[in-house]
């Protein structure tokens, strides 16, 4: 049985390849299928094909928006047509996922339902081909477990130029490059006090502090910047801004399945969140957040700079 | 007056099961009391019919420095939700925490709680006290209770495995040879009738068997198996002591070396005349005095420090009585009001 099943398979009867402006087949659908559900949290999805990848990007509420990128050296064939630099269209998040639901998993070990408890000559060899043809016309995903090919076709809608464009890099204040699984379990702490807002401080040469207010009390989470989960600590100046703390929680899946992260704060308080992911995709997760309007209603005497 | 207490990664493991155990088995808030030898945490539930205690010696902590003495009375009230957000995850005390420390002063609305990580990190809360500041103690010599049965906990746990599900009343029936453990619940799949269930420990499986005479006793399931399941992580063995129908049942455990003690009073159900919580069928009560006496019904009495006069009042009668007097440092008692009471 051949691996990639597609490579060698003759296109739909009546489809000339040359119609479509996009192709591209892969093998590691367990874990593009655990990026695409960390950012997952809205009804609908950003589709942009360009040279270098796939991106998926989401936006919420003009509070936060994440992207997951998919480079091209994760497929195994990767066609573009020559007259489109971009090829955008927007597709509903939960279809999506439902094509890709069997190989989803919640552990950090990445094992997907389809291969948990099989043993090495039981995991199916699986591909996946995608496919898009045109505007107007489906995102098409054709899913090959070991010669059974299965049709997915999810309706396109125009791509959603409103985006928010968060353009941080030239102001960025600080930037800290952590391990992704203890601040995962430092971040789940917070869960349970259930807050409405976390506060981020950033001290130049000194710490990052997180704290909030809940219904028990008032809770602080310091960690110092020579800890050894801080790979890299710069900080121009004292930082501080308060985000939802339910905005904040949708980067926690991302934050599970990474193992290096990033933040980044910069001037006016957007907070950028990079995850690495495993080596054997080489993609990252990103989320941009925006800080609260107002620093009313918590209890701090620290200055803030803008 | 102020305390502070560290414990260390091996310490923090037991406290935390202690703390969620104790939560557990126990009704909104959780009394901590402080003295130069000991912290103890004990707390009640609301039907008032158990009462657990937990009890660490300084000797538990790896530091532990407390002006109060004994007779200093340095305690505070915390909403059980509240106790339980620093040591809600057991994975995480175990992987990350290295270190956690206790402060309290008497001039203070908050418990700070710091937990220090071994990557450095250092996670601190202050928890806000309830204002309900009047202590509360139980009234009862456990050592009254003349029969006793000790056994590991991986025994009876294991027994109480083989129960359909831990709710409702556990009867318990011993003899010189045995003691039956029996429950029954509606079957919960027709709706209709009990699933009745009956295990028996021969007396040669326990540790320990003084009996001072055969009996029956029966008391509130759920509780009881939470305080077993702790005992079992703990690796400790457990002691019943009981006498008659008409006494409360406590369970009790001695931890490593002394360092901690743990007791969970149950009160007993087994009197005859009583069996639902019914305020209609409420006894007038007369002069109440400081040292309430118990009623000849096995009505239980709990007393607080408001100041506020005894009054005579309809009492109804509690779903588990003889439950022992929960009596505070200071005597003026009152009775429980009945369900009509309230509403005036």
């Amino acid at each position: 049985m051949e691996q990639n099943g597609f490579l060698n398979t003759q296109e739909r009867a009546q489809d000339n390849p040359g119609d479509y402006k996009f192709i591209g087949i892969v093998n590691h659908i367990p874990i593009i299928a655990n990026l695409v559900k960390s950012i997952a949290f809205t009804s609908k999805v950003n589709v942009s094909v360009m040279e270098r990848g796939i991106m998926f990007t989401v936006e919420e509420g003009k509070y936060i928006q994440a992207s997951v990128t998919v480079l091209r050296d994760v497929f195994e064939k990767f066609t573009l047509s020559s007259t489109d630099l971009e090829i955008n269209f927007k597709i509903p998040s939960k279809e999506l996922l439902d094509c890709l639901k069997f190989f989803l998993s919640d552990s950090r070990s990445g094992e997907s339902f389809s291969t948990a408890g099989a043993t090495s000559s039981e995991v199916p060899i699986s591909s996946l081909k995608v496919m898009y043809k045109s505007y107007g016309n489906p995102f098409m995903i054709l899913l090959d477990e070991n010669g059974v090919i299965t049709d997915f076709q999810i309706k396109t809608e125009p791509f959603e130029n409103e985006l928010m464009e968060m353009i941080m890099e030239d102001s960025v204040v600080a930037k800290l490059i952590l391990t992704a699984e203890p601040m995962s379990d430092l971040l789940g702490e917070f869960e349970g006090s259930n807050p409405e807002h976390i506060r981020i401080s950033i001290y130049p040469n000194k710490e990052i502090k997180m704290s909030c207010d809940g219904v028990a009390g008032f809770m602080t989470c310091v960690i110092p910047h020579n800890s050894d989960i801080v790979q890299g600590f710069e900080c121009l100046v004292e930082c501080h801004a308060t985000y939802k703390f339910q905005v904040l929680r949708h980067t926690f899946k991302a934050m599970n399945m990474s193992q290096t992260m990033s933040i980044k704060i910069d001037s006016v308080g957007v907070l950028c969140l990079t995850f690495l992911m495993p080596a054997k995709t080489d993609s990252f997760v990103e989320f941009y957040i925006l800080p609260n309007t107002l620093e009313d209603n918590f209890p701090t005497d620290e200055l803030e700079i803008v | 007056m102020g305390i502070q207490c560290t414990l260390r990664e091996n310490e923090l493991r037991s406290w935390g099961r202690a703390i969620q155990s104790l939560c557990l088995m126990g009704g909104n808030e959780v009394q901590l009391q402080f003295t130069d030898v000991a912290l103890t945490l004990t707390t009640c539930d609301d039907a008032i019919s158990t009462f657990a205690s937990l009890s660490f010696n300084n000797t538990f902590f790896s530091s532990y420095e407390c002006e109060a003495t004994d007779a200093d009375n340095l305690h505070c009230k915390i909403p059980t939700k509240c106790l339980l957000k620093p040591f809600r995850s057991l994975k995480f005390l175990t992987k990350c925490a290295s270190e956690c420390s206790i402060e309290f002063s008497s001039n203070s609305d908050n418990l700070n709680i710091t937990i220090i990580t071994k990557f450095g990190a250092k996670i601190s809360y202050s928890l806000h006290l309830t204002s309900n500041t009047e202590l509360l103690q139980l009234d009862f010599d456990s050592n009254s209770l003349k029969s006793n049965v000790t056994c590991d906990a991986k025994l009876i746990l294991g027994s109480l495995s083989n129960f359909h599900e831990a709710k409702g009343d556990l009867t318990l029936k011993i003899d010189e040879t045995k003691m039956s453990l029996r429950n029954s619940i509606t079957d919960l799949v027709q709706k209709q009738g009990k699933v009745y269930t009956e295990l028996s420990l021969n007396a040669v499986d326990f540790i320990e068997y003084t009996l001072q005479q055969d009996c029956q006793v029966t008391f509130p399931f759920r509780e009881f198996k939470t305080f077993v399941v702790f005992a079992d992580t703990m690796r400790l063995p457990v002691t019943l002591r009981f006498m008659s129908q008409s006494t409360p049942v406590v369970v009790s455990i001695i931890g490593k070396e002394g360092t901690y003690e743990g007791s969970l009073t149950l009160g007993n159900r087994s009197h005859p005349d009583l069996v639902e919580n019914d305020s209609r069928n409420g006894n007038l009560v007369t002069s109440i005095d400081a040292g309430s006496e118990r009623l000849n019904n096995g009505s239980v009495t709990v007393s607080t420090t408001n100041g506020s006069v005894p009054r005579v009042r309809k009492k109804r009668p509690l779903l588990f009585p003889n439950l022992g007097r929960v009596i505070p440092s200071k005597v003026i008692p009152l009775i429980i009001l009945s369900d009509s009471e309230i509403d005036e």
